[in-house]
């Protein structure tokens, strides 16, 4: 009887004869089974305990993932902050050609400067902020009326987001900018299931 | 729907997308009607005024709104660091300064006169919100009547024996003089000698007494 058990690895159970008469056949239960060694001084198994996925608490009745219509203010948000800088930078680069085109200095060329910061920031921090409010409501629209969520309601949100924003500037511009928003949509569609396929958890439907 | 709301660097970014759809919402139907409104006569004139001037104006309505609102959370979530509370002064402070804030450019004049208009627009948005919640909490503190609760044997025993409802010392009488009568029955037999000839003293009593000699061999027997 050895009773250096810290040092004595688990067995699979392919030991020799003679080592099966003394020891207790064990039995694996699953393949994930290691090799760590066992504390003499537990009454259980500890690895047991270590197969087991991580688990979440629901409150009862909520849904196991965000809706669109919480994560609409957080596209939207998003949408015209990044506009705001995109704008702001253009802002910044157009403000300096064009003062130093008219060689102005000083407080002139501050106040040039400022407003052609604030002018393009704003125009197209509320033009891309437009866009994301029409996907979002045709996308909340959708799943309230199809009643489920999922990569089919991106598309169509985004088709009809191109629709809808070029609707009023001819029949040939329209189509132009619905299939501007199919194509963005179906791109990103697919790399959303390219990714689901690659890490094999659910994707966060947007 | 179950909304919460996002902690503090978050709050910013979701906020300004909810006041900018608060302001694409409302700035479409205002200036729909107005376009609607004063456009010449026709129905199909009159749709498409409206239509035009939705397209023209209500972007940059929408931009304001969220201006408002991303610099009022963001105002909002320093004073929540600084204070380390979260409470209606917050609210209050944050709509001035961001009114304040938002009309720097104009002067000092105009900027104090923005940061009044701003501290009293969260005051009344502030106070209508604790009226709310005065008359919420009066309506549910009519309703509620606190009953006092009953001992959980004594519902049982009137299911048990309904006629002595009246006390409850009359319950614990009872119960103990079952237990009694269960102990009497399975008693050992070399007790028998002693005992009835008390039990026939006892029987003349209108009620009985436990002596303390009797308890005592009772607790001997368990």
């Amino acid at each position: 009887m050895s009773d250096n058990f810290s040092r004595t690895p688990y067995s699979d159970g392919h030991a020799a004869t003679h080592e099966e008469a003394s020891k207790p056949h064990y039995t694996t239960t699953t393949s994930s089974f290691s090799r760590t060694p066992v504390s003499p001084y537990l009454n259980y198994d500890s690895r047991y305990l270590q197969q087991a996925q991580p688990e979440f608490i629901f409150p009862e009745g909520a849904n196991k993932q965000r809706g669109r219509f919480e994560l609409a203010f957080s596209q939207i948000g998003t949408s015209v902050m990044i506009g705001g800088g995109i704008g702001g930078l253009a802002g910044v680069y157009n403000g300096l050609k064009v003062t130093k085109a008219l060689e102005q200095k000083g407080k002139v060329r501050r106040t040039q400067l400022l407003n052609h910061i604030m002018k393009q920031g704003s125009g197209t921090a509320n033009t891309l902020g437009t866009l994301t409010v029409l996907y979002s409501a045709c996308g909340v629209l959708l799943q309230f009326f199809r009643g489920e969520d999922d990569h089919i309601n991106t598309v169509i949100a985004g088709s009809a987001t191109g629709l809808l924003y070029k609707s009023t500037a001819g029949l040939r511009t329209c189509a132009f900018g619905g299939a501007i928003g199919l194509g963005i949509s179906s791109l990103y569609c697919l790399y959303l299931i390219a990714q689901e396929n690659s890490s094999n958890s659910s994707p966060k439907y947007l | 729907m179950e909304y919460n709301r996002q902690p503090c660097p978050i709050r910013i970014v979701e906020d300004c997308g909810c006041a900018f759809m608060m302001g694409t919402i409302g700035g479409s139907l205002f200036e729909f009607l107005k376009g609607f409104r004063n456009a010449p006569t026709g129905l199909q004139r009159r749709l498409y005024g409206g239509i035009d001037l939705v397209k023209m104006r209500t972007p940059s309505i929408a931009g304001s709104f969220a201006v408002w609102g991303a610099t009022f959370s963001t105002v909002d979530c320093a004073l929540v660091h600084y204070r380390q509370r979260e409470d209606a002064w917050n609210s209050i402070l944050s709509g001035a300064a961001t009114g304040g804030i938002l009309a720097a450019r104009n002067g000092i004049r105009a900027m104090a006169n923005s940061a009044l208009v701003g501290c009293l627009v969260l005051a009344m948005i502030e106070g209508a919100g604790a009226a709310v919640a005065t008359i919420n909490a009066a309506d549910k503190g009519a309703g509620i009547v606190i009953k006092p609760q009953r001992a959980q044997w004594e519902a049982i025993l009137e299911t048990i024996d309904p006629k002595r409802a009246s006390s409850t010392q009359d319950f614990a009488l009872a119960e103990f003089e079952r237990v009694l009568d269960k102990c009497r029955a399975s008693r050992e037999p070399n007790l028998l000698q002693d005992i009835p000839v008390k039990s026939h003293e006892r029987d003349s009593k209108q009620k009985p007494f436990y002596s303390l000699l009797d308890l005592v061999k009772l607790s001997q027997m368990f």
